[in-house]
């Protein structure tokens, strides 16, 4: 258990990710604060299985299973915050309270962190869907993946303006072929980057302070779906190649 | 028979689409896009002719600083690092807040009084999106452009000018080309 961290979670794909994948390798918050809200339903398979790192080591997702589920019982304590508003003062109360100094944000999409939780003196890790700083701000990896062919995750500090925070660790991924990208192949991304930085921090003892990088920084918005179309036909065809390679 | 372009049925602007968990993976949604914009090339071709749209009256007017902008485009070489920094804070407002006014001060607030953008604004900001995604090759600008396009070709023809239904048709010819060329990029996925 690590005992400096809490985690904030918010009823959503990448909460429920994040809760699995880091239960599965033993790198559980001491604490658990879920916003409250309804927990999206999953039409898929029950288990969604990828070889994110292309080591032959499968990750495993079962997108229908709430984070507060996975981790019931495995963390120390587990709250519901009184509001699903990040403004609301009784959110920034039980966050200030908490004994740790670093808080895990997995929050609703499109909702950013504002001043007055910034402003506790607690550390906000956050973990991007993109190669921040080139591929900043939503559905950033939709435009990676068009572009270049390949998804990718920053893990880095909050701070106001948005995914500029020091980047504690980064990494390019090939699109998992098959899967639902929105709802299992981001969330698995940027789970199974967290979980290298909560191992890093496990050995080292400590989260590192990360390092400032703005060089080539763009900061994209929703993608257009004709955009997204390219980007997944593009993602498809990389995989038939992929298959006929290695028939 | 592929399910027709989602994104042409209502208006736009009084009704903003948000694109989020967008469904767009059917094989047949990007020639649903082609027929859509077909269409609406058709229905504008019907309106243009005469001038080119009249320059906006004022300097604090959005109309005039997107043609400075379309001016600084048209430069051989493009000024392009000044034409990004003056269009990508328009860029932000109407990708968060899908509209535009049509004046704003320094400070990048709207002007007060300044009435909500219309075609002159509008038209003039689909060509400097569709210059800058064409000298750049950036998706930021064609992402906001095409959001622009689904939102214009929702509204009559005979809502804009002869001369702004011009420029718009070409706009929708130039966003074709652009598309056409991410698509040949991504079918060619080596």
């Amino acid at each position: 258990m690590l005992d400096d961290l809490a985690f904030v979670a918010a009823p959503t794909f990448r909460s429920r990710a994040y809760a699995q994948a880091m239960a599965a390798r033993g790198l559980v918050p001491a604490r658990l604060l879920v916003l409250p809200g309804d927990e999206p339903a999953w039409p898929g398979d029950a288990e969604v299985v990828c070889d994110l790192r292309g080591d032959g080591r499968p990750s495993r997702f079962r997108p229908a299973e709430p984070a507060a589920a996975t981790l019931s019982g495995l963390v120390g304590e587990c709250v519901t915050l009184p509001s699903a508003d990040l403004d609301d003062p009784g959110v920034a109360s039980a966050i200030a309270a908490l004994p740790g100094d670093v808080v895990l944000y997995s929050g609703f999409g499109g909702v950013l962190v504002p001043p007055c939780l910034l402003g506790l003196g607690k550390r906000f890790l956050h973990v991007h869907g993109g190669l921040a700083p080139a591929y900043r701000g939503s559905t950033a990896f939709y435009y990676s993946l068009l572009r270049d062919g390949a998804m990718g995750a920053a893990a880095l500090w909050l701070e106001a303006k948005i995914d500029a925070g020091p980047i504690v660790a980064r990494r390019a991924y090939a699109p998992p072929a098959g899967v639902d990208l929105d709802r299992a192949g981001d969330p698995m991304v940027r789970a199974d980057l967290l979980c290298e930085v909560l191992a890093d921090r496990r050995d080292a003892g400590r989260f590192p302070e990360g390092e400032r990088m703005d060089d080539g920084a763009e900061t994209y918005h929703v993608i257009h779906p004709v955009l997204k179309h390219l980007a997944l036909r593009r993602t498809a065809k990389r995989a038939t190649m992929a298959t006929c390679a290695g028939s | 028979m592929s399910a027709p372009y989602p994104y042409a049925g209502r208006d736009l602007f009084a009704e903003p689409e948000s694109y989020v968990y967008a469904e767009c993976a059917d094989p047949g949604f990007l020639d649903a896009w082609r027929e859509s914009r077909e269409a609406a090339r058709r229905r504008l071709a019907g309106r243009a002719g005469g001038a080119p749209p009249e320059a906006g009256a004022s300097d604090g007017g959005l109309a005039a600083t997107l043609d400075r902008c379309l001016d600084a485009l048209d430069r051989d070489p493009p000024a392009l690092a000044s034409v990004v920094a003056t269009l990508d804070p328009y860029v932000v407002k109407f990708e968060v807040h899908r509209r535009l006014f049509a004046a704003y001060g320094t400070d990048g607030r709207r002007l007060a009084g300044a009435p909500v953008a219309g075609p002159a604004e509008y038209v003039r900001f689909a060509a400097a999106l569709a210059a800058l995604a064409e000298a750049t090759g950036s998706l930021k600008p064609l992402s906001a452009l095409l959001k622009l396009m689904d939102a214009l070709t929702t509204w009559p023809p005979e809502r804009f000018s002869p001369g702004e239904a011009a420029w718009l048709a070409d706009a929708v010819g130039r966003e074709r080309a652009l598309v056409a060329g991410w698509e040949a990029h991504a079918d060619d996925a080596r």
